[in-house]
């Protein structure tokens, strides 16, 4: 009984004590975000909230939500007002479109971001007109890898890449190594086939923007017709023949990086992020990046997860938020905060600063700004829609349907979604 | 002879049952002792170049504060475990030993909210545990932990075997009502107690979704936030998730590997599995 009671005490005092510090402090904006894979990018907000805090009184408290279940907790903190941060990361026409939990940003603001974006990112961080969040990351949309080595061994030349669809298929066919039952060992892309639907949609859609397809229409109101257009089956068609007719991609391979990474597979489509990842997971795969190929027009640079920063509506600390925001954009401190992390800066004046020069994406990345820039998606529900059209590619891939039913089937429930 | 042949068979299927159970272990501990090119290297190696590496175990504490968090889920999981005994036994010994109006209908009504699954009124709870100037701290951690509805099912069905007859003649004697229930009914249900407070820790070591809703400071983490900061939305740092891994693992194994017995007593009583 005596050491039950010795437990109890010990808990109570234990958590007295070890009450976070920073619910003495009120002169703090809380920011939160997910991108734990960018550390040094975040405790940016902090080094730079100190300098603010000088000026201002005000710091910067960085909260760093893990990615899995991320929505979860913003939401239920958005929705609890007082326990909602002020500044938060995450997908503007989800959180300011979906929910109304963002307050405007102040239109000197606005408009400093919209002359120095650029132009494919100048819808990042809009909804429906009016811009909220401040885009934060550039370069996610995808770009071609390949294995320098594989290339060379196909009797390919790495500085000659594909240009087009159809030479990037028959490049892909001579870096295929199949076995004696005739299925392969190597590949010659790396294809996303497991996983997210969404994230399926996300690998499939610069192919069908090669075809000269988009997934919704212009307004984003409807889907048949578009999801399910000629143009679009004759990209899943297209997709799937990769892995069931011409088996220049596998879906018995691990995940599309692993298999790049483990020179099984000589190409993959990939972000800015991924050249980091092979130098450390995979240091002896010698690797180029170039554009994507073209097909009947060019895939271009289009993502569907245009990541921003936006000041809760809620935040008793609006104004100091906006304050702080407007402080840290210029482009000193976006190639600053960047840079340190390793990753593209966002500002157009960076776009051409010795760093990013001095990257192996920077011809690459240049070639896609100069391409049109590709139908967006950023609906509320991009997540639902993107996850019904994904089912339908999954399906594509492993042989349990023919694309035209299989989008048919997808575009008439992306419509009850959007009608929803 | 068929006898004998019967159990080399049974034998065998254990076997390899339990290396069904083992090899995952093995593969998470052998990995964290890996580099990251060795993890991605092809023909796929079981052992690692150099076992003495302990590069991924450092790293891991270097970048998270992963003392703290094993700490934090040992106090949160222990205090919970503690209350869910404490509740549920009482709960049960009323439910088992005393009929009042609505008796069976507020019982199933309980029970019922088993099958509420959780993230459904994660929302509500946050505006609440919020109101309460709670989040981030202990208590607020801890909130929906401290009474277990599965308890009170276990300490129901415990209780409820224990002869009537005991509590008769305490209360002939002259026991009250809370003598009866400390002296006669918690002795002799002590085995279903030790089951619930092993499982309930197990159970609140294992969970992500409440704290990771309602922690924000690095240092009220619990060792599963902890872990789930080596996946990100890009990829999964495998060397240094299966080291944390293990690190977090030994404590419930060392608690499983103590408690043993009564974990599986526990598994027979409740037909708990997973």
């Amino acid at each position: 009984m005596r050491g039950v009671r010795t437990v109890a005490v010990t808990a109570v005092v234990a958590m007295a004590l070890a009450a976070p510090s920073s619910w003495a402090q009120p002169k703090k904006l809380v920011f939160w975000t997910h991108w734990e894979q960018n550390p040094e990018f975040n405790k940016f907000y902090e080094t730079r909230g100190k300098d603010f805090g000088q000026k201002t009184g005000y710091e910067v408290q960085v909260v760093t939500v893990p990615y899995q279940g991320y929505e979860a907790k913003y939401l239920a903190a958005l929705m609890g007002k007082s326990g909602a941060p002020d500044i938060f990361m995450g997908m503007t026409h989800h959180w300011c479109g979906q929910y109304d939990f963002c307050d405007k940003m102040p239109a000197d603001l606005a408009r400093t971001w919209g002359e120095n974006l650029p132009k494919y990112m100048l819808n990042v961080g809009k909804w429906k007109g009016t811009r909220y969040g401040i885009p934060i990351e550039h370069g996610n949309f995808q770009q071609m890898y390949i294995d320098a080595e594989l290339f060379k061994k196909a009797g390919l030349d790495p500085d000659k890449p594909p240009k087009t669809l159809d030479d990037w298929l028959a490049a892909m066919k001579k870096l295929t190594v199949l076995d004696a039952k005739g299925e392969p060992t190597q590949v010659g892309f790396a294809l996303r086939h497991k996983g997210h639907p969404v994230g399926i949609t996300d690998k499939f859609l610069p192919f069908a923007h090669a075809f000269g397809a988009r997934m919704l229409s212009p307004n984003l109101e409807k889907a048949t017709g578009f999801a399910n257009s000629a143009e679009m089956v004759a990209a899943l068609q297209f997709y799937s023949d990769l892995v069931n007719k011409h088996k220049v991609a596998s879906t018995a391979f691990p995940t599309p990086e692993d298999a790049f990474g483990q020179k099984r597979a000589a190409t993959i489509f990939r972000e800015s992020w991924f050249f980091g990842w092979v130098k450390k997971n995979a240091p002896d795969v010698a690797f180029k990046v170039y554009a994507l190929p073209c097909g009947k027009t060019c895939p271009g640079a289009g993502n569907l997860f245009p990541w921003t920063n936006m000041v809760a509506k809620s935040s008793p600390h609006k104004q100091a938020a906006w304050d702080f925001m407007k402080f840290i954009s210029n482009a000193k401190d976006d190639l600053d905060q960047h840079q340190a992390q390793g990753i593209l800066p966002v500002w157009t004046a960076n776009l051409d600063s010795a760093y990013v020069k001095s990257r192996p994406d920077y011809q690459s990345t240049q070639e896609m700004l100069r391409q049109p820039v590709p139908p967006e998606y950023y609906h509320p529900k991009s997540n639902e829609l993107a996850t019904a059209f994904g089912e339908a590619v999954v399906a594509a891939l492993y042989g349990k349907g023919q694309p035209k039913p299989l989008l048919d089937e997808a575009a008439a429930k992306m419509d009850r979604i959007l009608r929803d | 002879m068929k006898t004998a042949r019967f159990g080399w068979l049974t034998a065998a299927l254990v076997a390899a049952g339990a290396l069904c159970v083992v090899f995952p272990l093995f593969w998470m501990a052998v990995t964290s002792l890996k580099t990251v090119p060795e993890i991605q290297r092809l023909p796929l190696q079981v052992f690692p170049d150099r076992w003495s590496n302990l590069d991924n175990y450092r790293e891991v504490f270097q970048r998270q504060p992963f003392g703290r968090f094993l700490l934090n889920s040992a106090l949160v999981a222990s205090v919970a475990a503690l209350s869910s005994a404490v509740v549920s036994s009482l709960a049960g010994y009323g439910f088992a030993k005393f009929r009042f109006p609505g008796h069976a209908v507020f019982f199933f009504g309980i029970v019922g909210i088993l099958m509420v699954p959780f993230q459904s009124v994660v929302v509500p709870l946050y505006l609440w545990i919020n109101r309460l100037g709670l989040l981030d701290t202990y208590p607020g951690i801890l909130a929906p932990d401290l009474v277990s509805v599965f308890g009170v099912f276990l300490m129901r069905q415990a209780i409820e075997v224990v002869p009537s007859d005991y509590v008769d003649a305490a209360r002939i004697d002259g026991a009250s009502e809370f003598g009866i229930f400390w002296r006669v009914i918690l002795p002799a249900v002590k085995p279903a107690i030790a089951t619930l407070v092993i499982v309930k820790f197990m159970w609140t070591w294992n969970e992500l979704f409440w704290p990771l809703v309602v922690v924000n400071s690095p240092t009220m983490k619990v060792v599963t936030l902890g872990l789930v900061s080596f996946t990100n939305m890009y990829f999964i740092e495998y060397n240094l998730v299966t080291a944390a891994a293990v690190v977090s693992v030994l404590p419930i194994l060392a608690v499983f590997l103590a408690c043993q017995k009564w974990i599986v007593r526990g598994v027979v009583m409740s037909g708990l599995k997973g």
